[in-house]
C-alpha cells in the first residue's frame, strides 16, 4: 500500500500531491485522522503508519514443498572424528580459507592450526570409506567445494546419499551428483567458473553417450568450443563407441585440442589414429646392432614435419620448451604408442631398450617412453623406467623439472612394491637439487609403501640425533620431513613422534629446523588422532 | 559447563591473541593448573609468573598480566588448555589468591545487587537543581526532535530521489545533532536510514516507511506525558533515555525461569559494538533480549554467553509495553548444556501473530526473537532462500547461503532459531529430531 506514495516520496511534496490512501481495513479511520498542518507532515505521519501496518501485517507467501533426500545406508562418523574433520575443514570460518584448504594447489592459508594439512584429507577420507562410514551431514558444504580430482575421488565415496541429493542445489557442486541435475541444462548453456567440465565429467559416469552427445551436439554449433579441459572429461568412461567423435574433432584447428584428442584416441586401441601414431613411430626408432653384437636403440627424425602428422597435432616449430621441434614430434608420437610395442618389435627387454640408447635424443626417447607406459598403464615396465632415471639424474637436462616431473608420474602409477624400495633409495642418497627428492616425495599418494616408511625413520633418525647436540643435519632432509609426515604408513607415526619428542626445543641458527619439525609433529599428531579413532 | 573452541574465538578480542592464546593452552606453559565446580586456574610461564583464574559460570576471569586487551593470551591460553588438555586440570580446593578474587568479586556483585525482594531501593528525592537539569534535557531533546522533523520535511518536500548517491556524512551529520542534543536512540535510526537508498528497488518506500516510523515517534515523544506508562517508557527508550539498573529492576517485570541462551549476533553502530543475546524461558516460552556495548574492537564483551546453556535464572525486564530487553539479576546453580527441544512456534502465521500484538503494543519494535517448529528450508536461487512451515507458507531467510541448514535437513523439518525483523528472518541456530542443537 505504501507503494502508492513512491511517486510523491520520490519527486517530493512539493511537485506531487499526496495521494489518498484507502485500504478497506481498520486502518482507514487511523489514515484519516491524520490532520497535519503541512503536507510533508501529513505524508511522514501516513507512511509511518502504512509501515507499521505493513510490518504487522505480513503475509506469508505460499510454496510447494520440497524433495526430500533419501535415506542413507551408512552410518555417519563418530563425534570425535567429525570435531577433527570440523577443526581441519573450519579452523577460520572463512569460506576462502576452506577452499584453499581443500585445493593442494593454492597457497597455504593461515588457520588456527599452524598450518592447513588439507593434504591429511585423503588419508581421513580413506578411513572413513574403508570402515564402512560417511561423512556427518553438516560437514557436507564444506567438502562439496572440493576442487581437485584427487579429493573428489576421496570424497565421493563418504558423502552418501545426502551429499548426492545436496549437490543437485548447487552447480558448484555438480561433480557430487550421480544423476542429472535439474539445472544440468541452465549450467551447459551458461557455463559458469568451468563448472561445464564438471558436469560433463560428472555425466560420463553415468552416462558416456549421453555426455558425449552434449559436447557432439556444442561442437555442431561452435568447432572452437572443444576446450582441453572438456576434452579431459572424455578420458572419463572412454570407450570405442567415442571414436568417431574424436576423429572429427582431429580436424579442429587448434594443435593443443589435437594433440590432447590424438592422447585420448591413443588409447583407443586398436583405432585408426592408433594405428597411424604405430606405424609413425616406427619411423622414429630403430635398432642397429654393434660389434660383439651389442644391440643399440637411435632416433631417427626427419629434418622437417610431414604436413599430414599435423593432424595429431605436431606443429612445424614445436611446442615443448627447451627442445627442438623433431624433438618435440618423437615426444608427442614416442609419446603415445605402448612400450610394450617396442619391447616387441626389437625383441629386447626393457632394460636393454633403456641401456641401449645411444645418440644425442637419449632423455628425449626415455621422457617419451615414460609417458606412454604411464598412459597405458604399463605397470610392470615403470620400475625399470624410473631405475633408467636414476640412471641419468646426474645429465643437464632440458628442465630442471624434468626429473621431478617423470619420477612424481611414475611413482604416481606404480606398484607400491615396486615404489618402496626405490624411494627408499631416493632418500638414502637424494639427488641434486636438494628439493629434488622433497618434491618427488610429494606427489607420492597417502599411503607410502612400508619400506619407503622405514626409510624415513631412519632418515628423521639422522635428523634428530645432529639436532640434539645443536649441529645442523644435511639441509636435503628438511625438503622431506613434511611429505614423509603426510605419507608414511599409520605403524611408523608412533615412532616418528617419540623421535619428535626427545628433541630440545632449537635457537638460531638451527630455528627453521624447528619450523618444520614443529608443523611435521602436528601433522602427524592429528593422523595419529583420528588413526586412532578409526581404529577403534 | 562444556566450553568449545568456537566460544573462545568469540571471547578473544583479536586474531593475534587468539593465536597467542591456543599457543598457550600447552600443558607445559602452566604450573600447577586447578578447576573447581566453576572456577579454573594456572600460572602462567611467561616474561614472568602470571596467576590467571577463569569463573565460568559468569564467564569473568582476572589475568596479573599487564596487558590492556581483555582478555588477554593467558586467560585464552587457560580456556584452551581445559578443552584441549582437560585432564591437566586437578581438581583441588582454590589458593588463596583465587579465593581472594573470587570473594571481591562477589562482593561488588553483592554491591551492585538490586534488592532481591523486586522492591527498588530508596533513591533520595530529586534536588532542585537535578529537577532544572533535567527540565534542560527535556528541551535539548526537544529542540533536536524539532530540528530532525524539519529536516525530514526537507527532504520529503524536495524528493527522496535527491538523497540517492549521498555520502553517508549526509546521515551521520544529522545524527551527531542528535546526539548532542541527547538522543542518540533517535540518532542510531537516522544512521541506519544510510544504508537504504539504492539497497534495492524498492528503496524510495522503505525509506519512506522509516521515516515515517521517526515522525510517529516524534509525534509520540512530544506527547509523552498523556500515554500509558509502560508506552511511555516505550517511547523514551526510543528516544535514547538510558535507565539504571535499579530504575530497571524497579519498575520492569521480574521472571524467574530456565534461561537457554539460543542466540547472538553482534553489529557495529558507529565507534560502538553492539551485541544481542536472546534467551528464551523454558517454562514461560518468553523470550529475552541482552544487549551489550563495548567501544572499539579491542575489548570483549564482559559477558559472554554459553550457546544452548540452560540455567536458572531471575531476568528483569526494562519497563515496556512489550518487553523484550532484559538484565540478569540472580543466577542460581550452573548452567548446563542442552539439547532439548526449545518451546517455538508451531506455524508461521503464529508467529506473525504475536509479532503482530508487539507491534500494536509498541510500533517501533524493530526484531522478534523466535524459535520456529518443523520447517523445511527451500532455496529459490543464488542467495534467495526460506523456510516453509507443515502449512505450507514461507517466510524469506536473510540473505545468505543457508547450505548446512539445507544439509541437515535434508528437505525434512527443522526448528530454527532466530530474529525477524519484518522482512526477513535471520537465522542464528537450527536443530534436527536427529542431532539436536
Amino acid at each position: 500500500m505504501i507503494e502508492r506514495l513512491r511517486a510523491t516520496a520520490l519527486l517530493g511534496t512539493s511537485r506531487e500531491p499526496v495521494p489518498q490512501i484507502h485500504t478497506s481495513t481498520g486502518l482507514d479511520p487511523v489514515l484519516t485522522s491524520i490532520s497535519a498542518d503541512d503536507r510533508e507532515r501529513e505524508l511522514l505521519l501516513t507512511a509511518g503508519a502504512l509501515a507499521v501496518w505493513q510490518r504487522a501485517g505480513y503475509r506469508a507467501a505460499p510454496a510447494p514443498a520440497p524433495d526430500q533426500a533419501p535415506a542413507d545406508t551408512l552410518p555417519g562418523c563418530g563425534d570425535e572424528l567429525t570435531e577433527i574433520l570440523k577443526q581441519m575443514l573450519r579452523r577460520s570460518n572463512r569460506e576462502l580459507v576452506v577452499r584453499r584448504l581443500l585445493d593442494r594447489e593454492a597457497p597455504g592459508a593461515r588457520t588456527g592450526l599452524s598450518a592447513d594439512h588439507g593434504d591429511l584429507l585423503p588419508e581421513a577420507l580413506a578411513l572413513l570409506r574403508t570402515r564402512g562410514l560417511r561423512l556427518r551431514y553438516h560437514l557436507l558444504p564444506d567438502v562439496l567445494p572440493a576442487r581437485t580430482e584427487a579429493l573428489r575421488a576421496a570424497l565421493r565415496p563418504v558423502i552418501g546419499q545426502r551429499g548426492r541429493w545436496l549437490a543437485g542445489f548447487n552447480p558448484t557442486w555438480v561433480w557430487a551428483t550421480d544423476s542429472l541435475p535439474a539445472y544440468a541444462e541452465w549450467l551447459w548453456q551458461n557455463d559458469k567458473a568451468g563448472h561445464r567440465v564438471d558436469l560433463l565429467a560428472s555425466q560420463r559416469r553415468y552416462d558416456p553417450a549421453g555426455a558425449r552427445a552434449r559436447l557432439e551436439t556444442r561442437v555442431a554449433t561452435d568447432r572452437s568450443e572443444v576446450g582441453l579441459t572438456l576434452l579431459d572429461a572424455l578420458e572419463i568412461g572412454l570407450s570405442p563407441d567415442d571414436e568417431s567423435f574424436l576423429e572429427g574433432v582431429l580436424d579442429t584447428r587448434s594443435p593443443a585440442v589435437r594433440r590432447r584428442t590424438a592422447r585420448l584416441l591413443a588409447k583407443l586401441l586398436p583405432s585408426a589414429c592408433a594405428q597411424r601414431l604405430h606405424e609413425r613411430a616406427d619411423t622414429m626408432l630403430v635398432k642397429t646392432t654393434r660389434a660383439f653384437r651389442r644391440q643399440k636403440v637411435q632416433a631417427t627424425l626427419p629434418g622437417a614435419l610431414d604436413p599430414t602428422w599435423q593432424r595429431e597435432g605436431l606443429e612445424p616449430h614445436g611446442d615443448l620448451p627447451g627442445i627442438d621441434a623433431p624433438g618435440c614430434w618423437l615426444i608427442h608420437t614416442v609419446g603415445l604408442v605402448p612400450v610394450r610395442h617396442w619391447i616387441d618389435r626389437f625383441e629386447m627387454p626393457l632394460e636393454a631398450l633403456t641401456d641401449g640408447l645411444e645418440g644425442d635424443r637419449v632423455l628425449e626417447v626415455l621422457e617419451a617412453w615414460t609417458q606412454a607406459a604411464v598412459l597405458h598403464g604399463e605397470q610392470e615396465l615403470l620400475p625399470a623406467l624410473w631405475d633408467a632415471w636414476w640412471q641419468q639424474r646426474m645429465k643437464p637436462m632440458r628442465s630442471a623439472d624434468l626429473l621431478v616431473t617423470m619420477w612424481s608420474d611414475l611413482a604416481g602409477a606404480m606398484e607400491p612394491s615396486a615404489l618402496g624400495e626405490r624411494l627408499a633409495r631416493l632418500l638414502d642418497d637424494p639427488p641434486e637439487p636438494e628439493t629434488t627428492c622433497g618434491r618427488v616425495l610429494a606427489a607420492v599418494a597417502w599411503p607410502w609403501p612400508e619400506s619407503a616408511g622405514d626409510a624415513f625413520l631412519r632418515i628423521l633418525q639422522e635428523v634428530v640425533r645432529p639436532l640434539a647436540v645443536g649441529t645442523a643435519p644435511p639441509s636435503a632432509w628438511k625438503h622431506v620431513l613434511m611429505p614423509g609426515a603426510r605419507g608414511i604408513p599409520a605403524r611408523c607415526i608412533e615412532p616418528a613422534l617419540v623421535m619428535l619428542s626427545g628433541l630440545p626445543s632449537l635457537e638460531a641458527p638451527l630455528d627453521q629446523w624447528q619450523q618444520v619439525l614443529d608443523l611435521a609433529t602436528e601433522k602427524l599428531r592429528i593422523r595419529q588422532q583420528f588413526n586412532q579413532e578409526l581404529g577403534r | 559447563m562444556i566450553l568449545t573452541s568456537d566460544q573462545i574465538q568469540r571471547l578473544a578480542p583479536d586474531a593475534q591473541v587468539l593465536a597467542a592464546g591456543q599457543k598457550l593452552g600447552n600443558p607445559v606453559q602452566w604450573q600447577e593448573p586447578g578447576r573447581s565446580d566453576t572456577v579454573v586456574w594456572g600460572e602462567c610461564r611467561g616474561r614472568a609468573l602470571y596467576k590467571v583464574g577463569i569463573d565460568l559460570g559468569a564467564m569473568a576471569y582476572t589475568c596479573s598480566c599487564p596487558s590492556r586487551k581483555r582478555p588477554c593470551k593467558h586467560v585464552v591460553g587457560l580456556l584452551t588448555l581445559s578443552i584441549e588438555h582437560d585432564s591437566m586440570l586437578r581438581d583441588a580446593t582454590l589458593p588463596e589468591w583465587v579465593a581472594a578474587w573470587v570473594t571481591r568479586r562477589e562482593t561488588r556483585a553483592q554491591r551492585a545487587e538490586v534488592d532481591p525482594s523486586g522492591e527498588s531501593l530508596p533513591r533520595p528525592p530529586a534536588s532542585p537543581q537535578q529537577e532544572r537539569r533535567a527540565d534542560v534535557q527535556r528541551t535539548r531533546v526537544l529542540e533536536g526532535v524539532d530540528a530532525l522533523e524539519l529536516w525530514m520535511c526537507d527532504l520529503v518536500r524536495n524528493g527522496l530521489a535527491t538523497v540517492e548517491g549521498q555520502a553517508p556524512t549526509f546521515w551521520q551529520h544529522q545524527a551527531a545533532r542528535l546526539v548532542d542534543a541527547g538522543a542518540p536512540g533517535l540518532a542510531s535510526r537516522v544512521r541506519r536510514l544510510s544504508t537504504i537508498p539504492g539497497s534495492s528497488p524498492q528503496w524510495p518506500e522503505r525509506l519512506l516507511g522509516e521515516l515515517g516510523r521517526i515522525e510517529l515517534l516524534i509525534e509520540a515523544y512530544r506527547r509523552v506525558d498523556d500515554l500509558d506508562p509502560f508506552l511511555q517508557h516505550d517511547v523514551q527508550m526510543q528516544i535514547g533515555r538510558r535507565l539504571t539498573k535499579e530504575e530497571v529492576s524497579s519498575a520492569g517485570e521480574h521472571v524467574t525461569d530456565e534461561w537457554v541462551t539460543l542466540g547472538e549476533v553482534v553489529e557495529q553502530d558507529e565507534q560502538l559494538r553492539v551485541q544481542r543475546t536472546w534467551l528464551c524461558g523454558l517454562r514461560t516460552g518468553r523470550s529475552a533480549l541482552i544487549l551489550q556495548f563495548v567501544v572499539g574492537t579491542a575489548t570483549a564483551f564482559p559477558w559472554v554467553a554459553n550457546l544452548n546453556h540452560v540455567q536458572e535464572m531471575e531476568l528483569h525486564f526494562w519497563p515496556s509495553t512489550w518487553p523484550q530487553r532484559a538484565l540478569i539479576a540472580h543466577r542460581f546453580g550452573q548452567a548446563v548444556y542442552s539439547a532439548d527441544r526449545r518451546p517455538g512456534y508451531a506455524t508461521i502465521e503464529a508467529m506473525l501473530t504475536d509479532v503482530a500484538q508487539g507491534l500494536a503494543a509498541n510500533p517501533w519494535i524493530d526484531r522478534c526473537f523466535a524459535v520456529l517448529h518443523d520447517v523445511v528450508p527451500i532455496r529459490h536461487g543464488e542467495d534467495d532462500w526460506s523456510l516453509r512451515d507443515r502449512t505450507g507458507v514461507t517466510l524469506p531467510l536473510q540473505r545468505r547461503t543457508h547450505w548446512r541448514m539445507l544439509a541437515q535437513s535434508g528437505g525434512g523439518p527443522i526448528d530454527v532459531h532466530g530474529e525477524w525483523n519484518g522482512t526477513v528472518f535471520q537465522s542464528f541456530a537450527f536443530r534436527t529430531a536427529e542431532t539436536g542443537a
